[in-house]
């Protein structure tokens, strides 16, 4: 829409409430609150109340309305309150010529002021039930109206038969406070149904009177404005504010635009939904047109009436709506429960959130699984620029051009859409996008207003004069999201973001588990292997022990025999026999040790390509899990570069743990508690790996037998650790060896390079 | 009958060094017991003639360790390694150092009798320690080349299990090989095909000489 925004700054600043004059078909007078004495009073108060403006100024009111009235007013609520034409005040005034008067009086108390205002009052005759007839009236219409287009239809009808106005309308007002003639009912040829009317038709302070106040009549144009006068004597000069006064000025600039259509009366009643302005009933006639108070109090009844029926029935599909999507939220979480993945449930029901949201498309993106579902829409925007734009997680617009600048054409071109985020660090997020909306819009008029320059440099502008229909291709825009879709998007969002909330808690629960039970796992394999270390070693040592005197068994008869037949004679074959087979026990006791030993043994060594620095890692980090470092500064020094080797893992891994174990319990009560464990390739061109502490060292006594099974310093141990290791070590091809250093203990494996 | 080989026995197990020397002197050698490395050291000197029967594990100095030593010292000392069942890897090595043969505990009076021998024949020679080069060659060429990576793996020791991984093959075939190239090489145990390899590659050396060019 091409509208000028310098028309609209200028209107927006005009003091449309405090115009310092009044329309003609009435007289004002004003007292201050504080001391109940006349301030100001209009200049026609001697037509209506026969008194000059200037005798009233500076008058108490009492002394003004008499003590009756007085009293009557004194007991009133003066506050403004919608609808205000409950009870006017009846007053009769002499006309000085014997004659009496009686003229109806509104009072408000407003900005420190009481207004009154006087009307003329209709004759009894006229009065009747106008109320009654309304309810009845809408009673006997379509009964209970299904659209807000039947109601305002009706609307218009009846406002327009109650009223004679010549042309009753409804406007309805956008997302974006354009209008729209939704209703209307006329006598004249012409017709403004369907038309749009810019925002600036109505600038922004209008549009604020029209939502806190009531009705607003314009009984002609043509009337010379009535100006207020101030008492000279009072201090306070400022103009009166007639934000909720009936004979409130109009403004020159709306006088003009009502002349340049040819209007010289007209009514105006707001349809105020859940306190925004919903719309206005716009009365316009080509004459002269006052309306009694009292059908003007029906007037403002039947737009209330409006109001609620539009209320409930946008309610009651706010309510249909909303169910659904609460429905919808309610599936996808059921689905959640069941052990579905939020994606997958989004993916499910992807056709169910464009149709009850009323998108085309939806692009979903949960950590890294994402989905496009839907129609295929073109110039999806970079939602990584919408984020930045996001308002408490949610960015909604139907001109998403806005926001990445994009020029949005083609039927297919995603141009609105609203981005819903699920999780703070934006990982999670849900897009619905709206498709380019091209549509021709018929404005009543041509709506670029001419701009004149006053004096003083200061732009005005003048309403355009043209009301020829003006039609406009629209494009770059999806259907509008309006605030009741915006509501269902919130709610959607709100579910989505408590289910992904606690499937990420979920998740990092399950990753945490696994972590842990990987680690259970190797700490059992760890045990296991300790175990069967040690039972290796133990079957080794055992069989290493026995071979000793199974040996001395098998050399003592070998011996024996031999000395018999040293001495020449030759062994009886029955005892030749008993020793033959004293023998084959020895050796059927050492086939049995190494069996034993064999058996235990068997497959303990499963080799692997192993990165030294991945096993010194996990060997040092499964101690420090296992809290058995506690308060030991464990330094790792490993090349980067060393070549892989051939090794089982898990033993090499027991290696480093025995060793650094050691290492932190010979520190135990020391100060100083540090371990450093280095790996570099050697000479020998071998993986070597050294643990170091700064411990108290070895006792040279020990240092002998360290590797020895059954060796200990420790109390409690079994001596079995450094043997295990060599053990494994030396399975390996490897060596390991305690480096003769003082103070501490410096332990050295190798292993050669695979 | 020839005068018997002294033999030299250094062994930690005192059950085991007594028995070695009641069966080895029941076969007529003069036999000298040693319960330590360090015991035989002190003990030696450059005139000793005989076999030196050397426990390879054993707490303090190690027999290999003790190998070493004599041989820093210009020993003409035939050594034999006993070692514990499955202790190859260490076997090897002291092979590579100079060992003329190694037996596992417990072993018959046979198998001892004839590393003795197998000493005393080398003394006697007073030369080649390994038997004769072009013979080892010329077996080692009958092996396929496969055959020669396996035996290359055999004589440093490594399980069958390793072997099979290093060669990419199963451990089931490493069993068959082994098996033909023990055929091939006239070999009955491991010594034997160390010993081959060993004389092949070092045709002019003697048993002073260290054998691992």
């Amino acid at each position: 829409m091409a509208v000028n925004s310098v028309d609209l700054t200028n209107c927006d600043s005009e003091p449309v409430h405090t115009p310092g004059y009044i329309q003609a078909f009435g007289a004002l007078v004003v007292a201050s609150e504080s001391d109940l004495v006349i301030g100001h009073a209009s200049a026609n108060c001697k037509q209506y109340l026969s008194q000059v403006p200037q005798d009233l100024l500076g008058l108490h009111l009492s002394a003004f309305l008499g003590p009756d009235l007085f009293a009557d007013l004194q007991s009133r609520s003066l506050v403004p309150t919608r609808p205000d034409y409950l009870n006017p005040l009846k007053c009769q005034f002499s006309d000085g010529q014997g004659n009496r008067r009686t003229l109806d009086c509104l009072v408000h108390a407003h900005d420190e002021n009481i207004l009154l205002e006087f009307f003329e009052a209709p004759p009894d005759t006229v009065e009747h039930d106008g109320l009654e007839i309304v309810r009845r009236q809408i009673v006997s219409e379509p009964t209970l109206p299904r659209s807000s287009s039947e109601i305002c239809t009706a609307a218009a009808r009846m406002f327009r038969r109650f009223t004679g106005y010549d042309r009753v309308m409804v406007y309805r007002f956008h997302e974006d406070n354009h209008g729209e003639v939704v209703a209307e009912s006329t006598d004249q040829p012409d017709s403004f149904l369907g038309l749009h009317y810019p925002a600036s038709d109505i600038p922004e302070p209008v549009r604020r009177l029209f939502a806190a106040s009531t009705i607003r009549m314009i009984a002609d144009v043509d009337d010379e404005p009535i100006s207020v006068l101030a008492d000279p004597d009072s201090g306070d000069q400022r103009p009166i504010d007639l934000s909720h006064a009936k004979l409130r000025g109009v403004s020159p600039i709306h006088v003009e635009y009502l002349r340049n259509m040819g209007v010289r009366a007209s009514l105006s009643a707001p349809i105020v939904v859940k306190g925004r302005l919903w719309g206005l009933i716009s009365c316009h006639h080509s004459g002269p047109k006052a309306l009694p108070l009292r059908l003007l109090h029906t007037c403002e009844l039947i737009g209330s009436i409006v109001a609620s029926f539009l209320h409930g029935l946008r309610s009651s599909e706010h309510l249909d709506a909303l169910l659904a999507v609460q429905a919808l939220s309610h599936h996808i979480e059921r689905r959640c429960h069941e052990g579905m993945s939020l994606f997958e449930a989004l993916r499910l029901y992807a056709p169910s959130v464009n149709h009850r949201l009323k998108t085309d498309t939806l692009v979903v993106q949960i950590g890294d699984d994402g989905f496009v579902a839907g129609e295929k829409l073109e110039q999806i925007p970079n939602l990584s620029v919408l984020r930045s734009h996001a308002v408490a997680g949610m960015l909604v617009s139907d001109h998403l051009g806005n926001f990445d600048g994009r020029v949005l054409t083609g039927g297919n071109a995603c141009a609105g859409g609203a981005l819903l985020m699920l999780s703070e660090d934006g990982s999670d997020y849900v897009f619905l996008g709206r498709r380019n909306y091209a549509h021709t819009v018929t404005w009543g008029g041509d709506i670029t207003k001419s701009v004149t320059v006053e004096e003083g440099g200061r732009l005005r502008i003048s309403p355009r004069r043209s009301f020829q229909a003006f039609k406009q291709t629209v494009s770059g825009r999806s259907r509008p999201f309006e605030s009741g879709q915006r509501e269902l998007l919130g709610h959607f969002r709100r579910s989505l973001v408590a289910l992904r909330s606690a499937e990420r808690e979920r998740l990092a629960w399950r990753e945490k588990e696994i972590a842990e039970a990987n680690q259970a796992v190797m700490q059992a394999q760890l045990l296991h292997s300790a175990r069967i270390s040690s039972m290796g070693e133990l079957a080794s040592s055992i069989a290493h022990e026995l071979a000793q005197p199974l040996t001395a068994i098998t050399n003592y008869v070998n011996a024996c025999r031999q000395e018999i037949r040293n001495l020449g004679q030759t062994l009886p074959a029955d005892i030749s026999e008993l020793m033959d087979d004293a023998l084959a026990e020895a050796d059927r006791a050492g086939a049995i040790v190494h069996g034993l030993r064999n058996f235990i043994e068997h497959g303990d060594l499963e080799p692997s390509e192993l990165n030294i620095e991945e096993s010194v890692r996990d060997g040092v980090g499964l101690m420090i899990s296992g809290g058995l470092a506690f308060g030991v500064e464990v330094a790792l020094d490993i090349d980067g570069n060393l070549p892989k080797v051939w090794a089982d893992p898990v033993q090499i891994e027991q290696v480093l743990f025995n060793l650094v174990r050691n290492a932190a319990e010979a520190m135990d009560g020391g100060s100083e508690k540090r371990v450093a464990v280095s790996a570099k390739l050697n000479e020998k061109r071998e993986v070597e790996v050294t643990v170091r502490d700064s411990g108290p060292g070895v006792p040279s006594e020990v240092k002998a037998a360290i590797f020895h099974p059954f060796q200990t310093t420790k109390r409690g141990g079994l001596g079995i650790g450094l043997s295990v290791c060599r053990t494994i070590i030396e399975a390996h091809g490897g060596r390991i060896w305690l480096a003769d250093t003082q103070p501490g203990a410096e332990f050295h494996f190798t292993l050669p390079v695979g | 009958m020839a005068e018997k080989l002294p033999v030299f026995v250094v062994d930690d197990d005192a059950s085991v060094l007594k028995s070695l020397k009641a069966l080895i002197r029941a076969h007529g050698h003069p036999t000298f017991t040693y319960a330590s490395a360090e015991e035989f050291l002190a003990d030696y000197d450059e005139d000793m003639k005989g076999c030196l029967l050397l426990d390879v594990r054993m707490p303090g100095m190690n027999g290999l360790t003790l190998q070493s030593r004599l041989e820093s010292k210009k020993s003409s000392l035939p050594v034999v390694i006993i070692t514990g069942h499955g202790d190859v890897p260490r076997a090897v090595q002291a092979m590579k150092a100079g060992a003329i043969d190694f037996i596992e505990k417990p072993f018959s009076d046979e198998v001892l009798l004839e590393s003795i021998s197998r000493a005393h024949a080398i003394i006697e020679r007073g030369g080649p320690a390994l038997g004769d080069a072009e013979d080892a060659v010329e077996r080692l060429n009958q092996l396929t080349p496969r055959e020669r990576e396996v035996l290359d793996q055999l004589v440093l020791g490594h399980p069958n299990k390793m072997i099979a991984h290093e060669l990419r093959i199963s451990p089931r075939t490493v069993e068959i090989h082994r098996a033909r190239i023990k055929e091939k090489l006239g070999a009955r145990s491991l010594s034997d095909l160390i010993r081959t390899i060993m004389a092949a590659r070092a045709p002019s050396s003697s048993l002073m000489t260290s054998p691992n060019h």
